[in-house]
């Protein structure tokens, strides 16, 4: 039954690393809310990593801090050498071709009035990469790259399905031939057929093209299948860093909660899940200690409510920040 | 048997939507009608509740509430069924609910509306409610606008709202859609604990398969309109003959046992 399934090995070579970033949001009144605390995650080239949480995790506040939608308070976010907290103007400008992104919500990420020729072509003749004349010949190649019909070119946003619109995004964000696409939820709003579709869409453009991807996605189940590994974040903090097809060796009690909220496709009365207790707290206030203490099935007194765990090595490529977990050295495994 | 509906045809305008749709639930019961987006699932439980959006109307077929068929309802009728009888929970809860309103003013009119009890009590028992969903501090949350409130907890509410009247038959159209895995579960866990409390029958309408086995007696699948395959949850799950059955099934990406090392 698993047919969506990644197969490429590849080298480390790192493309972005995101160096203890920190985004804080003032919200009136001396209060502070932090969206993302002390975050350091490295993509390799042609990899595709997964960044799982539930809402309001600053899982879309970290990637939007990499898209430089948003300055980040702290911290600095290096790709090909370079600072992109630092950059300004057109050196920026230039920099942000490389980096496109798939949005979460396909019916607002368009402007309704614009053919999807010009949807696809627009950043193209926004770094003058293109002539008028060969925008229709560039949108058609695009199309069936996403594998739509080239006679959509003509149309609106508005007279396409959900899937189709999300194919739009994918094949406007290609069309820069980026280095890395970063996709916000991209199948959160499509059904199970239409997605399996845009994966497999996605990861044979990766094959093809060496891309690196960073996929926010709450589906653990999917992300077991797709991903190359994932990244756990929590209240803000990165949790865990993990293989994402060891997902089940998932060391972080944070982890192993989601992944027991999974609804297993088995019939009535065999399957079980089982719920976390409790929401979410505010990241106005934010506990001292680890974020996850009051919702912890684990929480030890010791420890836990006093310091923030910092991140341990547990495995290869696998990184958790629990108390309960000591250093493992590489050569132990 | 509390509800028979039999080839019943919706048509919105002078396009067909639904053909000869069939479905029977026993009191307590759960159904889940799966499906991609467009097949016609919303349509129709929507149907059963009488609120087709516009030009949709019933064009053939039988719904048979408690042995009356409902689609012959004056609007009288309507009153004494809808909201008591039978209730729905929408995709989103957060956008049935006035937005400029607090969500305690709300339930109390939902609930005077239907029973004669004085605004006091009716707040009283709205705030039971609540809290028998789980919902941290409910009194806070009657005094809450809807736009305060995270996806989950908004969910939560309609499905309080829903449940308040301990309705025979439930609709929960895609309730769980919008929420995280953790939430949904939650929200999933809570709905079958109530529903089971006061034996109320449910048809849920989902794409999540995962969340149709888990807690429907009998799963239909549907496309374009028609009934494609039925069966019990493992009937479905495990035995499935069509093969649009079958690649629904095969989209549902699952963790298995196998470790993919790529390192």
């Amino acid at each position: 039954m698993t047919t969506i399934k990644t197969a490429v090995k590849h080298n480390k070579e790192i493309i972005l690393l995101a160096k203890k970033v920190t985004k804080k949001f003032p919200v009136g009144k001396g209060k502070v809310l932090t969206a993302v605390n002390d975050a350091t995650i490295r993509l390799f080239k042609g990899e595709t990593l997964a960044i799982v949480g539930e809402s309001g995790c600053g899982k879309s506040t970290l990637v939007k801090c990499i898209m430089r939608l948003h300055n980040v308070t702290d911290g600095s976010i290096i790709y090909d050498g370079k600072d992109l907290t630092k950059l300004e103007g057109e050196e920026l400008r230039q920099t942000r071709q490389h980096i496109q992104m798939v949005f979460q919500d396909p019916t607002t990420a368009f402007d309704p009035k614009m053919k999807i020729r010009d949807i696809i072509c627009e950043p193209l003749y926004n770094f003058n990469m293109i002539e008028k004349k060969d925008a229709d010949a560039k949108a058609r190649e695009m199309l069936r790259l996403v594998k739509l019909p080239e006679d959509v070119v003509d149309r609106f946003p508005a007279n396409m399905s959900g899937g189709q619109r999300q194919r739009i995004g994918i094949a406007r964000a290609l069309a820069m031939n980026p280095d890395i696409l970063v996709c916000d939820e991209a199948t959160s709003a499509l059904d199970v057929s239409v997605q399996k579709q845009i994966v497999d869409l996605l990861l044979g453009i990766q094959k093809k093209t060496n891309l690196s991807i960073i996929f926010i996605c709450h589906d653990l189940a999917l992300v077991y299948q797709m991903c190359h590994r994932a990244i756990v974040m929590y209240l803000g903090n990165v949790v865990e860093k993990i293989p994402a097809g060891n997902l089940k060796q998932a060391k972080h009690p944070y982890t192993k909660a989601l992944l027991k909220s999974v609804f297993p496709l088995v019939p009535k009365g065999e399957g079980s899940v089982s719920t976390l207790e409790g929401e979410i707290p505010s990241p106005l206030d934010l506990p001292v200690g680890c974020p996850f203490q009051d919702r912890c099935p684990e929480c030890m007194d010791h420890g836990c409510r006093e310091t923030m765990p910092e991140m341990r090595r547990v495995g290869k490529e696998h990184f958790v920040a629990c108390h309960l977990y000591d250093d493992v050295p590489e050569s132990q495994e | 048997m509390l509800l028979e509906v039999s080839n019943l045809s919706i048509s919105y305008g002078n396009h067909p939507i639904v053909h000869d749709v069939g479905l029977s639930l026993d009191a307590g019961k759960v159904i889940a009608i799966v499906g991609e987006s467009g097949s016609g699932k919303t349509t129709v439980i929507r149907a059963i509740l009488g609120c087709l959006p516009n030009e949709g109307h019933v064009t053939g077929g039988k719904i048979l509430f408690d042995g009356k068929d409902l689609v012959q309802n004056t609007p009288d009728e309507w009153r004494e069924v809808s909201g008591r009888k039978i209730t729905m929970v929408f995709q989103s809860s957060g956008s049935m609910l006035d937005p400029i309103q607090h969500i305690g003013k709300q339930f109390v009119e939902y609930i005077q509306q239907h029973e004669d009890i004085s605004t006091e009590e009716a707040e009283q028992s709205a705030i039971a409610m609540l809290a028998k969903m789980n919902l941290p501090n409910p009194e806070r949350i009657m005094t809450s606008f809807p736009f305060e409130l995270s996806g989950g907890m908004m969910q939560r509410v309609g499905v309080a709202m829903g449940m308040y009247f301990k309705p025979q038959l439930l609709l929960a159209d895609e309730p769980t859609s919008a929420l995280d895995v953790t939430t949904q579960a939650q929200v999933v866990e809570e709905m079958m604990q109530i529903c089971r409390k006061d034996n109320t029958a449910i048809i849920i309408v989902t794409h999540n398969l995962g969340v149709a086995a888990y807690m429907a007696d009998e799963i239909i699948v549907m496309q374009n309109g028609h009934v494609v395959e039925r069966g019990t949850s493992d009937y479905i799950i495990n035995h499935a003959q069509k093969d649009y059955t079958k690649e629904l099934l095969a989209a549902v990406p699952q963790i298995g046992d196998e470790v993919h090392d790529y390192y």
